[in-house]
């Protein structure tokens, strides 16, 4: 035999490499959907296994098993079975969806422990009563309810004024000015504000007009205002600065002053997403305790009167019957979840009543 | 009438033809006397002369960036919503200097009406609102019968009537551009202005919306005074009567108008050597 | 869209179209009107027409400066741009036929006083009328874009030129006959070439005719030429092809 044909027969076994991108082949084998079903499938056993000989489940262990098991897994298999850049871009996608997982365990996990033990006092009475003259079981949140309510309120009528007509001067009157620079930087700064700042901030406010030991749901709300006012600002100057200057353009071109531009042409056309930004500044404040707790303190009835005395309000409530239970304890402890559960629907309604406004006030022309 | 068509602006190298046959005895000519137009320090349109028939097309062509936007747009002190922008000179138009002392550029605006490059009706409003818009926004009221009279009139001017008639109270956004271009522009004619200004208002449409829209504009030249600046030196070929010519020496330097004569004139004959570079596109 | 897309373009267009057919009717009646001319000696009517040829020339100018108006400003393509192109040169044709005619009439001014013999004058007449149909055949067929029509022009030009021939013959038996004298002869044997020129004319506008329906460019133009001189055979003077 010649050594030509031996050399030759060498070059046929190194073409038969599949899954190897050197020699240039454009065909490359497929793994299949059921392919990275049976790797997710062989790291949930694996990560089993790291609980499963001493009986009792350890979720911590096991998922943090299954998801490296997964992303390991995915890349050889690919590897094997496609090409080196499938592998990589398989790679890259197991890295993405276990993130995703993992930032959506707590969310489920927090909602999920609500709803459970909230659940234990989701009953008419916790929605009527208040904590009047209970000391043990029974009693209710009604007038934490009422205060929120109150107290979110006035905070939504100082700053969604304020707020959205500051916005409006950024965007519409500011332009380059050194001032609405300087403004837009204080906003800036006051996103940042921590809630306790905010509240001792609106206390001492109070006291220098009342005298101190003031407690009132106004100063509440005041407190409140500060750290709403930066998150409205900002989401409507960002809605604002989306609406076209055409069409600002359009209606200085008719002869239309400036300030009608503004409330007739360029407010409708950016009012869905002004009303996302001030939902999200409500949700933002409404489960503050710390500045709260301050300046409203806590009651066991019911004050309709924001200007003077003590309200409930529901984080509050939930802190109290926390810290301070009555007893029995888990009396107090099912209150405070049956709380923290009312003021996570409260949120979700709020979310969905804006989206659902925001869907019917949206212009169909807008993208 | 005058007899001298030639009169050349000595040393700066331009020819601005006055039209003999120009009906001037008309209301609405806008007579432009020296204007230099300013961004703050900078200087974007320098030295402009020209008189705008009525009723009649009036083209303004040039290279991008020459100016002519600029100009336009300071017929009806638009370019004033740039902060900082101001003009020397004068824009007369009925006897009256648009920038003489104590004028509201706002009311300007309402007897020059303008037509923009992109449509762009108003989308929270329905097309019978948007032709309105104009007359509303100002604060006029107007009773059911008058509004849907001037909005038939508004949309028949800009052929626009037969095909919305039917959905009036749909988003002015549902329309094809073509169509809602002609709403614009029955919006600005529903205010009944004295001008019609069209900032390249066919640049954005397809072919045959563009000669639908130079078709309305035959029409419409009847009632208005209509200038417009294109990009397309057929387009003002096809619709003007009479065509001015900007360029810009050099990038930095202010826009200047060079020839300013009836249509004919400048794409058979130009005087000037670098209007027929243009228009023959050996430069530009 | 439900209106007319560049109107004001077709418009131009059609009055371009209409002044063309207007000068072509009028070189149509001119042709009979300068033979009649030519077969009365009318010298009044004579100065009538070469005066009025200023108002032909005068309507081919305005004409072919609208033409150039619409090329520059209207940026014709297509059918378009082959019937203003032609136009162009259909109006060059028939300014320079109502021209031919002029000649016709200062042919007849200068053979005044002379007699013509009834073969002659026979012969004139046929030439006038075919000459008159051809044009009028010519300038139909441009107001209608009819292209047959136009094409069926070669062959009553074919007749023209027969005519031509034997126009040619009659006059050198005419003046061997002592009739007619030599001045007289040469002018008839020129008005023989103008009539056979107008016949030429018109076929050309019919050539342009079928370019504007469809393209059509012919392949040879004037591959066979009517147009050699008359030969000697035996020392008697022949038309052309009958040696």
């Amino acid at each position: 035999m010649m050594l030509t044909t031996d050399h030759l027969d060498r070059d046929r076994d190194r073409d038969r490499d599949i899954g190897s991108d050197s020699n240039g082949d454009i065909t490359s084998g497929e793994l299949a959907g059921k392919g990275t079903f049976a790797v997710f499938g062989g790291a949930v056993v694996l990560g089993a296994l790291t609980w499963l000989p001493s009986g009792s489940v350890n979720w911590a262990r096991w998922v943090i098993v299954t998801i490296l098991a997964y992303i390991i897994g995915t890349y050889v298999v690919s590897r094997i079975v496609e090409s080196k850049r499938h592998a990589t871009d398989r790679l890259a996608t197991a890295v993405m969806t276990s993130s995703f997982a993992v930032v959506l365990l707590p969310l489920v996990s927090v909602v999920w422990t609500v709803v459970e033990r909230g659940s234990n006092r989701f009953d008419w009475t916790f929605y009527s009563e208040t904590m009047r003259g209970v000391v043990g079981e029974g009693g209710g949140a009604y007038h934490a309810i009422i205060g929120t309510l109150i107290i979110t309120a006035l905070a939504a009528t100082f700053s969604v004024p304020f707020g959205l007509f500051t916005a409006i001067y950024l965007v519409e009157y500011g332009g380059k000015t050194r001032f609405s620079k300087r403004v837009t930087g204080l906003v800036d700064v006051m996103t940042g504000i921590p809630s306790i700042v905010a509240g001792l901030f609106a206390y001492a406010l109070f006291v220098l007009v009342d005298g101190p030991g003031h407690r009132s749901g106004l100063a509440g709300a005041v407190a409140l205002t500060l750290l709403m006012t930066p998150v409205v600002v900002r989401a409507s100057e960002e809605m604002l600065r989306l609406v076209p200057n055409e069409l600002r353009e359009a209606s200085y071109a008719l002869g239309v002053a400036k300030w009608r531009t503004i409330a007739k042409i360029v407010l409708p056309t950016a009012i869905a997403g002004i009303l996302t930004g001030i939902v999200l500044s409500i949700a933002r404040v409404i489960g503050e305790t710390a500045p709260l707790l301050i300046t409203v303190g806590i009651a066991q009835g019911v004050n309709y009167n924001p200007f003077s005395g003590r309200m409930a309000t529901l984080p509050v409530f939930t802190y109290n019957s926390y810290a301070f239970p009555t007893l029995p304890r888990d009396a107090s402890l099912d209150r405070a979840w049956a709380s923290a559960l009312t003021l996570v629907i409260i949120v979700a309604v709020l979310f969905t009543g804006a989206r659902i406004l925001s869907s019917i006030l949206k212009p169909k022309g807008l993208k | 009438m005058s007899d001298s068509p030639q009169a050349t602006h000595a040393g700066t190298g331009s020819a601005v033809e006055s039209d003999p046959n120009a009906p001037v005895d008309l209301p609405n000519r806008i007579d432009v006397n020296d204007l230099n137009i300013y961004y703050g320090a900078f200087k974007a349109v320098a030295d402009v002369s020209m008189t705008i028939n009525p009723q009649s097309i009036t083209a303004l062509i040039g290279p991008s960036g020459c100016g002519k936007s600029t100009f336009l747009r300071s017929l009806n002190r638009m370019h004033e919503v740039i902060d900082g922008a101001y003009v020397e000179g004068s824009v007369v138009i009925n006897d009256k200097n648009l920038y003489g002392p104590g004028v509201d550029p706002v009311a300007v605006r309402r007897k020059i009406g303008m037509v923009f490059q992109r449509p762009n009706p108003f989308p929270t409003m329905s097309i019978a609102d948007n032709v309105l818009a104009g007359k509303r926004l100002n604060s006029k009221r107007l009773s059911k019968t008058e509004g849907a009279e001037l909005v038939e009139e508004s949309l028949r001017g800009a052929n626009l009537w037969n095909e919305v008639k039917d959905r009036l109270d749909k988003p002015g956004s549902s329309l094809s551009g073509g169509q809602q271009q002609r709403l614009c522009i029955a919006r600005a004619i529903a205010v009944s202005p004295d001008v019609l200004l069209m900032d390249e208002p066919c640049s954005a449409l397809d072919p045959i919306s563009t000669l639908a829209i130079e078709e309305l504009m035959l029409d419409l030249k009847r009632t208005y005074n209509i200038v417009i600046v294109t990009h397309n030196m057929q387009q003002a070929a096809r619709v003007s009567d009479r065509t001015g010519f900007f360029t810009i020496e050099g990038t930095g330097k202010p826009g200047k108008l060079i020839e300013m004569a009836t249509t004919e004139k400048i794409f058979a004959n130009p005087a000037m050597q670098a209007t027929q570079d243009y228009v023959t596109g050996r430069f530009g | 869209m439900s209106k007319e897309l560049r109107s004001n373009f077709h418009e131009q267009l059609t009055e371009i179209r209409d002044g063309i057919a207007q000068m072509g009717a009028g070189v149509t009646e001119l042709v009979p009107r300068a033979t009649q001319i030519l077969l009365d000696g009318d010298l009044e009517a004579a100065e009538y027409v070469i005066l009025g040829d200023n108002e032909y020339d005068a309507k081919a100018v305005e004409l072919e400066e609208r033409c150039f108006s619409v090329i520059a400003l209207q940026a014709p393509v297509a059918s378009d741009l082959r019937s203003l192109v032609s136009a162009i040169k259909i109006i060059a044709d028939i300014e320079r036929s109502a021209d031919l005619c002029v000649n016709i009439c200062k042919a007849a001014r200068r053979i005044y006083g002379h007699d013509l013999d009834p073969s002659l004058r026979g012969v004139i007449q046929k030439m006038g009328n075919q000459a008159r149909v051809l044009f009028k055949e010519s300038t139909e067929a441009y107001l209608n874009l009819d292209g047959p029509r136009a094409a069926a022009l070669h062959d009553m030009d074919s007749y023209l030129d027969d005519l031509q021939r034997q126009f040619i013959q009659v006059i050198f038996e005419s003046h061997a006959a002592g009739t007619i004298d030599l001045q007289v002869a040469v002018q008839l044997a020129v008005v023989a070439r103008f009539y056979e020129r107008i016949g030429d004319h018109a076929v050309n506008v019919g050539d342009r005719v079928r370019y504007i329906v469809d393209g059509w460019v012919p392949e040879h133009p004037y591959a066979e030429s009517d147009n050699d001189p008359p030969e000697i055979v035996d020392g008697v003077i022949v038309p052309a092809g009958q040696s």
